[in-house]
């Protein structure tokens, strides 16, 4: 049975490659799993009660055919969801097929010979489904097949040796070879049937294990990715991991210069063109492409392809990507594009940082181990992000200089690109390519760290707003110094050196003149009343407007407005860049430096478990607030409601902390119902036994009335409840009788007479509706839990004596 | 109770035989219940128990209770295995041996302290007890088939006498000690002694061989169900697992259980047999089989029972 759950995984694991919904197929797989242990459960209750002279044959028969009426259920549901969509390939199905055959005779195991077959044909699968696919999970799964494997075997070799004990020969059905054929015979005509089902049917395609391209006249399957003709070979262009010759843009050859030629000396000169011996004439739709290019004699369009014959099919419309580049790495992920400091009321604006600014670590390039180069930024890792994630990025149609850097950039890696001034930083902190753009196709490695929330919060240093007093008016003063950001490698130098304020000047502060400022201040301090200065009041101003204001896309300030912020505040809600410009202003009103971030946010819909990378594409684009709170950091935030907190990491011990201490939070701000909560469960306590008790009373009038036929048992239920509450379990090997009869020793009689007679005797005896519940009523009525109670006091007290 | 009307009829008639015992052994129902429940299984029954106690004379009771012949061995280490089963002689008249039939060959055999006669002479009673049948000289004569044999035996002396092999024990069905009575009960005892003789009791047997021999093929026949009789495999495959005993119960140790279950269920008034009545023989079956102080034994059929879930629960 273990083994045959194991191939069940295994092969769930393996469909999930090709699944279109995971929900669906779990379901159907817990289904396809709970059949046949009804099946058993039905076949032993009508075996109890045709105990004499059981048909051992005809049990074989009715075994074989309920595997028949499976197998036939889940062609039927696989015909039905190919209708909706949900369908498997053929040799899935046929996988599905054997896996439930396994799965019946696992769970029919007694009968001679299934277990064997079973297993079998459960090892079948299981190496199978390991030769097929490469995930992780089946190689596991598999292991955990083999260990049981060889635990049968022993089991099997020990049970021999065994043999001489009384019960040492299980019960066993004789296996009928005629049964067993038709059985096959039905299941393979069952296979043969549902082959004939017509794939294209609903206008999709499935892919199974085997090439397979989705068919001529059906749409074309995402999933149909492992064939000929329209396979990996043809997509890998669109690869966050490739680089080699198919990337081509689709057979379309591309003038722009890779990162390669902006390294070499022939990047300024003239594009070479290659030579063709033909050109095709495009339709209309290729028009736009830019890859096409233009004869200058003629100013016709052309493909640099040679013609293939015949009308062309390709639909150049789906072939090109949409994606402005791709990633590969754990999702849900940011990626900055530009920032922004000023806010005017109505705009944001990069203005010339005026003050303070954090510090721009100084970029080196350096070799790994393995020698490849690295660019780092120079910068002490602080406590409060204790560990790395890595993504690799493959730029598309993304044009722009700026490294699409996740936020707590640390390191990034191109392959062969050692030219250490190739990346700057640009006025806005963010990396930029010495070029115009950075190529499309460029293969981009960045590492970056990981915060803790939960390190943040109890970081002294962040406890500290950045208001100006008099001792900071002294210091800078003292210290003499304007704002920095000047020269990088003094920051490099001495990281740890106190940012030089020089606020309210700095930029990261500012706030309109439009608008009520009093009001932002009076929402900094509702949000942040109570809290300790630091991380904590930055997360409760954040929390707050994802709880306090609703997400709506259609609501926009029209020219008239002026106060952006005011407006927000006064329809309760707005757009994703009207929540971070909000948040932005209450945090500035708070004290903490902010400014707004656009860029990429990589959400886990975003994430092909086929290509098993992202594609991110202009619908990606978000805003975000970031705070700077150690002058060296900027940490992203986000206040939208729906979308992600911005990724973080934290142990186990922090994570169940966090958890008791909301809901201890939960109960100190509710005391009154926490008050009465506890009190409901003091009282729940203290009267449990009489809960009990009566609940299972309840279940036996239930059961007297809706279900007479299990009266006796429910009666038993009940007593043996009521002696387990007292303190006097019954123990396994003692009878009713002997249990009961020592608080009423005279009573009873006529229920334990009826007890054993259904179930130690064959004879049926007739008993009315009344003369059941006059039986069953006995016990209930005299051994009620007060005196089992006394009985039990009684005879401690004996002991004691 | 809803009892078995023909049950409750047949206990009618074992009844008188209740009462006899019961007025020869006072205050020992319990023991009394279980002797009758060894007849009524055909099983054979072993007293064991210190002098006085009335071993002798509640075996003396059964025998004048029940019709049929009786046979009385006193067993002494100078007793042959033909002084039981008997010998052939030569008759000078016919010049031919003529077989001379030992006490075997009776309804009821009381072997009095059969412990002080030689294993040789113990184990002439294997093939009678076992199979009812007697083979002397190539010659095989079946015993009757109500034959039964009561034994008596001192456990605490042990000059000049010679424990029962297992092979032999295990041929009986029950093991039974009286113990003492209660004051009240020897105070009526005495009380009854008074004017009366020692001799064996003249009174006519309460039940007749054919009686008996139906309500034993009725016992015999009486239901088991499937639960059960697993329930029983189980106990005995426990007393075989159990680590502090070195000799299990045997198939045949089983199925004297069994049949000892049934007779117990007779005797309820029930035409099946329950996990009760398993359990209430098992101490006899099991005291019999197991081997140990008395103490020990009680102590050790106790755990073994209650390590067996009860079917159906």
């Amino acid at each position: 049975m273990f083994s045959a759950l194991i191939a069940m995984f295994a092969v769930q694991i393996f469909r999930m490659d090709h699944h279109r919904w995971l929900p669906a197929m779990l379901i159907e797989a817990t289904v396809t799993t709970l059949i046949p242990i009804l099946f058993f459960l039905l076949l032993r209750r009508w075996q109890q009660m045709k105990a004499e002279n059981f048909g051992q044959q005809k049990v074989m028969f009715v075994i074989q055919g309920l595997i028949c009426v499976s197998v036939l259920l889940m062609m039927a549901w696989q015909y039905i969801s190919r209708a909706i969509g949900l369908g498997d390939a053929n040799e899935i199905l046929a996988l599905l097929v054997l896996q439930v055959v396994s799965f019946h005779l696992a769970v029919f195991a007694s009968v001679r010979g299934f277990e064997r077959a079973s297993f079998v044909l459960c090892g079948a699968l299981v190496f199978f489904v390991c030769c097929a696919t490469t995930r992780a999970e089946v190689l596991v799964v598999s292991g955990f097949f083999a260990v049981s494997a060889l635990w049968w075997m022993a089991g099997l070799y020990w049970s021999r040796l065994d043999s001489k004990a009384i019960d040492g020969k299980p019960k066993m059905f004789a296996v009928h070879a005629s049964a067993t054929l038709i059985s096959v015979v039905v299941i393979g005509i069952c296979i043969g049937l549902s082959l004939l089902i017509p794939l294209a049917k609903g206008q999709f395609s499935s892919a199974g294990f085997s090439p397979f391209s989705g068919g001529k006249d059906g749409q074309q399957d995402e999933f149909a990715s492992s064939g000929i003709g329209d396979g990996n070979m043809l997509t890998a262009g669109e690869n966050a991991t490739t680089t080699g010759a198919v990337d081509s843009d689709n057979f379309i050859e591309d003038d722009k210069p890779s990162i390669y030629d902006v390294m070499s000396e022939q990047y300024d000169g003239p594009i070479f063109r290659k030579r063709r011996n033909r050109a095709v004439s495009l339709n209309k739709k290729a028009k736009h492409i830019h890859d096409v290019k233009e004869s200058e004699q003629s100013g016709r369009t052309f493909r640099t392809m040679r013609k293939t014959g015949g009308e062309s099919d390709i639909d150049f419309e789906d072939r090109l990507t949409k994606a402005l580049f791709f990633v590969e790495g754990s999702v849900p992920a940011r990626f900055i594009s530009d920032t922004f400091q000023h806010f005017d009321g109505w705009d944001w604006t990069k203005t010339s940082i005026d003050g303070f600014s954090p510090m721009k670590s100084r970029i080196s390039l350096r070799k790994s181990s393995d020698g490849k180069p690295i660019f780092s930024l120079a910068q002490f890792k602080p406590d409060y992000l204790p560990v790395t994630r890595a993504h690799k990025i493959k730029m598309m149609r993304l044009e722009t200089p700026v490294l699409p850097a996740p936020c707590f950039l640390d390191r990034w890696h191109i392959a062969f690109v050692d030219k250490e001034d190739l990346f700057d930083w640009s006025d806005s902190h963010l990396i930029e390519f010495s070029g115009a753009v950075i190529p499309p196709k460029t293969v981009i490695d960045v590492q970056s760290f990981v915060p803790n929330y939960h390190l943040m919060r109890s970081k002294p240093s962040f406890h500290q707003r950045h208001t100006v007093g008099q001792f900071e008016h002294f210091i800078d003063q003292w210290i003499g110094a304007a704002g920095i950001g000047g020269d990088p490698s003094v920051s490099a130098v001495q990281p740890q050196a106190r940012p030089k304020i020089k606020e309210p000047d700095s930029p990261y502060l500012q706030l309109p003149e439009t608008g009520n400022r009093q009001r932002l201040d009076d929402l900094a301090k509702e949000f942040t009343a109570g809290l300790p200065a630091g991380w904590k009041q930055v997360e409760a101003i954040m929390h707050r407007m994802r709880e306090d204001y609703k997400l709506n896309h259609q609501w926009k300030t029209d020219e008239s407005t002026e106060d952006t912020v005011g407006h927000f505040l006064d329809q309760g809600g707005g757009p994703s860049w009207m929540f971070a410009t909000t948040c932005a202003m209450v945090l500035r009103s708070a004290g903490y430096r902010t400014r707004l971030t656009s860029g990429f946010l990589v959400r886990n819909e975003d994430y092909s478990r086929l290509a098993r990378q992202s594609t991110v594409t202009s619908e990606n684009l978000h805003m975000w607030p970031e705070v700077c709170m150690d002058g060296k950091f900027w940490i992203p935030l986000e206040p939208t409601p729906g979308y992600p907190i911005p990724y973080c990491n934290e142990t186990f011990t922090q994570w169940l902390t966090a958890k008791a201490a909301a809901i201890v939070g939960w109960f100190w701000a509710r005391p009154i119902l926490s008050l009465l909560m506890l009190v409901t469960c003091c009282v729940v306590y203290r009267s449990r036994i009489q809960i009990l008790t009566s609940l299972m009373l309840l279940w036996w009038h239930l059961v007297r009335w809706v279900w007479p036929r299990n009266l006796l048992n429910a009666t038993r239920q009940v007593i043996d409840l009521r002696f387990r509450l007292a303190g006097d379990q019954r123990p396994n090997s003692r009878t009713l009788k002997n249990w009961y009869s020592r608080v009423e020793p005279q009573g009873n009689s006529i229920f334990f007479d009826l007890w054993n007679r259904k179930n130690y005797c064959s004879t049926a005896q007739n008993l009315t509706h009344a003369e059941l519940v006059t039986g069953c009523s006995e016990p209930i009525e005299s051994l009620n839990l007060r005196k089992i109670q006394q009985f039990v006091s009684n005879r401690k007290e004996r002991e004691t004596l | 109770m809803i009892q078995d009307v023909n049950n409750t009829v047949a206990n009618q008639k074992i009844e008188p035989l209740r009462e006899r015992l019961n007025s020869s052994l006072v205050g020992k129902e319990d023991v009394v219940e279980m002797v009758i429940a060894c007849v009524l299984a055909r099983g054979h029954l072993l007293f064991d128990d210190l002098p006085g106690l009335g071993k002798t004379t509640l075996a003396k009771a059964l025998t004048s209770a029940i019709g049929g012949t009786f046979s009385r061995v006193q067993c002494t280490p100078d007793l042959l295995p033909t002084d039981i089963t008997g010998f052939n002689v030569f008759n000078q008249k016919s010049h031919e041996f003529e077989f001379r039939a030992g006490p075997v060959f009776s309804n009821l055999l009381l072997a009095d302290e059969i412990n002080r006669t030689t294993p040789r002479t113990q184990s002439a009673l294997f093939e009678a007890m076992a199979e009812r049948q007697v083979t002397l000289d190539n010659e095989t004569m079946l015993l009757a088939n109500t034959f039964m044999v009561l034994a008596t035996q001192n456990p605490v002396e042990s000059h000049g006498a010679y424990p029962l092999p297992e092979a032999q024990l295990d041929r009986f069905a029950i093991k039974l000690s009286i113990g003492y009575p209660s004051r009240e009960d020897e105070i009526k005892m005495l009380a009854d002694k008074i004017g009366k003789s020692d001799r064996v009791d003249q009174r006519p047997p309460v039940i007749g061989l054919e009686e008996l021999e139906q309500i034993q093929n009725t016992v015999g026949a009486l239901e088991v169900s499937e639960p059960v009789r697993r329930y029983l495999v189980e106990l005995a495959t426990a007393t075989r697992e159990a680590s502090n005993i070195s000799l299990g119960l045997s198939p045949r140790g089983v199925i004297i259980w069994q049949q000892m279950s049934q007779a117990w269920a007779w005797l309820q008034g029930r035409n099946f047999v329950i996990p009760d009545d398993v359990q209430r023989v098992a101490e006899p079956v099991l005291s019999l089989r197991l081997s140990g102080k008395v103490q020990d034994t009680q102590q050790l059929i106790k755990e073994i029972v209650d390590s067996v879930p009860i079917p159906n629960r």
